[in-house]
């Protein structure tokens, strides 16, 4: 038997190992110190994404572009039965426009928001001591980071962003009533 | 052109003509005169014959009238002697005028009339034994005998006159004859002399200006035959030190015609060795190329092995996409889940772990296609390298087998040429050694070329020693030939 064989069936060994610890203790215990993160890339920046900021994660999704003078705004797509606006994170950020390869659904479900981003890097649970606050802070959106293997990521705050939608469609509808 | 020997023999011709036509014009009057003499001679012996004829019967008649008057047998002397007498000379009167019919007649009738005489004479003689002196006397004196007697003077005298008519003619023609021929003797001769004077005079005058002309030509010629004598004699001495040195390289060409010769018997020897080995090498490289063609069909089946490999690699990438998409949408769909669950608040936190767990499952599934997809990368990777280096591997066995193909013709070229140089170093040598053999026979040649020259060389020098000798007597000759050249 080759080596590469018995590395293949030790990983084997320990996939299911894990799977089977993933199963043994509540389902509670030990989650609730962790942060689920979504690893997402914007304009070649990583970033994460709170996964309990999220309502769901869309791919490929078709987007239908509008007239509108909302900045960020790329278009509506379809989700769950509903038309739903997509604006681009990276617009948001301030960050030139990328791909719309990624959705990552926010707000209220009721009338959730799309946020596309250019890719999706992976999945990541941080511990609290993994998450820091950011001392400057240069966007009003990024108000932390993670250190995930060695290298840290802005975590984008998607209420503040989702907040930042509200008050422009606001604006918007006020100088829309303004003669 | 008349030569010296045209008109000398012309000169003596034309005097040995004059010689001729003098000699022939005077033997013509000789025989004239000698034939005439012997006519003269005859008519002579003609008339002494009919003196003769004349004598007899007058002898005969003398007999009878001895015996008629004495009666005495021994008067019948004369008479019996001209009995025996007259026929003779009938028999050779008839001859000598046996060319004159004339006087054949006349000796005919004078024969007759001699015949009738000695009958009457015959008759009286026996009248006077018989009868007696008496009555012979009576019938000789009737004159018949003497009528007869008569008759016969005139015929022998008129014979005698016609002969000496003829004597005296011919006499004349001697005469003649004689003059004739001391004419044609003077006038010949003269004739004769003065045309050998011109003749002689001619000639002289020709001959000495023609040989002394030849004679200068022959005093400049043997000049010039001096000194080509003397320059060929140079170049014989230059032809014998060159015949010397030519010789010696014709024995140093022969020495190297050997040494070819040896080395061409090493070169064809050293070729069949070589043809064995290039036949060896040419079994050798027939099996190499088989062998090479063998290895091409492997590297070909590799190919098509690599090819399906390649293909079946691609197939699995297909697959594995089909997972990786599979597994991102797993992912998708446990991130979703979890955000449910997260939702849902206490209730979900049982099936937030199941999501969670799917949704590693789906990342492990996706971080093990990476790694596929990776191997599957460094298999196609590793597939194309293969293909190529095998491609390159098939073309390289291709060029491979063509130049094994090439060698094998190559070697079979050489193994030709090498046959066709072990012949043609057999034809050198065979070739050396006939040249040794010509270079042996032009030495030989050459030596008698030598040799030549060298008696050449002494036969010149001969040669300009003779036309020296040859200028004095020309120039002697010169002077005895014209007594102005002196």
């Amino acid at each position: 038997m080759s080596e590469r064989t018995l590395a293949v069936a030790a990983r084997v060994a320990e996939l299911r190992a894990a799977f089977d610890r993933g199963f043994e203790g509540a389902p509670s215990a030990g989650r609730e110190r962790l942060t689920d993160l979504l690893l997402i890339g914007v304009g070649g920046v990583p970033y994460a994404l709170r996964v309990h900021e999220t309502i769901a994660l869309a791919g490929d999704r078709k987007i239908v572009r509008v007239p509108s003078p909302m900045p960020g705004l790329l278009g509506l797509c379809g989700f769950r039965g509903d038309s739903v606006p997509v604006f681009s994170i990276a617009a948001l950020l301030g960050h030139a426009p990328g791909s719309t390869a990624w959705l990552a659904m926010c707000g209220p479900r009721t009338a959730p928001i799309g946020l596309a981003f250019d890719a999706l890097e992976g999945y990541a649970s941080a511990s609290a001591s993994q998450v820091h606050p950011l001392a400057e802070r240069s966007c009003p959106h990024l108000s932390s980071t993670v250190t995930l293997e060695g290298s840290e990521r802005a975590i984008v705050d998607l209420p503040s962003l989702i907040a930042l939608i509200e008050r422009r469609e606001i604006e918007l509808a006020r100088a829309s009533q303004e003669p | 052109m008349w030569t010296f020997g045209k008109r000398i023999f012309a000169g003596f011709a034309l005097s040995w003509a004059l010689l001729l036509v003098v000699g022939a014009v005077s033997y013509s009057r000789i025989n004239v005169l000698a034939s005439t003499a012997v006519a003269v001679d005859h008519s002579h012996k003609v008339l002494e014959h009919l003196a003769a004829y004349m004598g007899a019967l007058r002898d005969a008649e003398t007999g009878q009238r001895g015996f008629v008057i004495t009666g005495e047998e021994n008067y019948l002397e004369p008479y019996n002697a001209a009995i025996v007498a007259v026929p003779r000379i009938q028999s050779e009167l008839h001859e000598l005028v046996a060319d004159n019919p004339t006087q054949l007649a006349r000796v005919a009738d004078a024969d007759r009339l001699a015949s009738s005489k000695l009958a009457e004479l015959k008759r009286t003689i026996e009248r006077r034994r018989t009868a007696g002196l008496e009555e012979t006397r009576k019938e000789i004196t009737i004159g018949a005998g003497k009528a007869l007697m008569d008759d016969f003077r005139v015929a022998l005298s008129a014979m005698d006159h016609a002969e000496r008519e003829t004597l005296a003619q011919r006499a004349q023609d001697v005469a003649e004859a004689s003059s004739s021929s001391r004419v044609t003797i003077i006038v010949g001769t003269i004739v004769a002399l003065l045309a050998v004077v011109i003749i002689a005079v001619w000639l002289t005058g020709t001959l000495t200006t023609r040989i002394g002309t030849a004679v200068q030509h022959l005093q400049s010629s043997s000049a010039e035959l001096q000194a080509a004598a003397a320059q060929q004699a140079s170049g014989a001495r230059e032809s014998s030190t060159a015949m010397n040195e030519i010789t010696t390289t014709i024995n140093e060409l022969l020495a190297t015609s050997r040494q070819i010769a040896e080395s061409a018997a090493r070169v064809a020897q050293v070729a069949a060795e070589t043809s064995t080995a290039s036949k060896a090498g040419d079994t050798t490289a027939q099996r190499a190329h088989e062998s090479v063609g063998s290895i091409r069909r492997q590297v070909d089946q590799i190919v098509t092995h690599m090819l399906d490999l390649g293909k079946k690699s691609q197939q699995i990438g297909s697959i594995l996409e089909i997972i990786n998409e599979l597994s991102e949408q797993t992912n998708i769909l446990a991130i979703n889940a979890t955000i449910e669950a997260a939702g849902a608040g206490e209730a979900g936190k049982r099936f937030s772990v199941v999501a969670e767990e799917i949704r590693k499952l789906a990342d492990r599934v996706g971080g093990s296609t990476k790694e596929i997809r990776v191997l599957i990368e460094e298999i196609r990777a590793a597939v194309n390298t293969t293909v190529m280096a095998t491609e390159s591997g098939s073309k390289a066995v291709d060029l491979g087998a063509r130049q094994f193909g090439e060698v094998t013709v190559s070697l079979q070229q050489i193994n030709a040429l090498i046959v066709t140089t072990a012949e043609s170093a057999r034809e050198i040598q065979l070739s050396t050694k006939q040249q040794s053999t010509a270079v042996e026979q032009v030495n030989l040649a050459v030596s008698n070329v030598a040799k030549a020259t060298r008696e050449n060389e002494t036969s010149a020098s001969e040669t300009v020693l003779t036309a020296t000798q040859i200028s004095t007597q020309s120039r002697d000759l010169n002077r005895l030939v014209r007594s102005d050249a002196s």
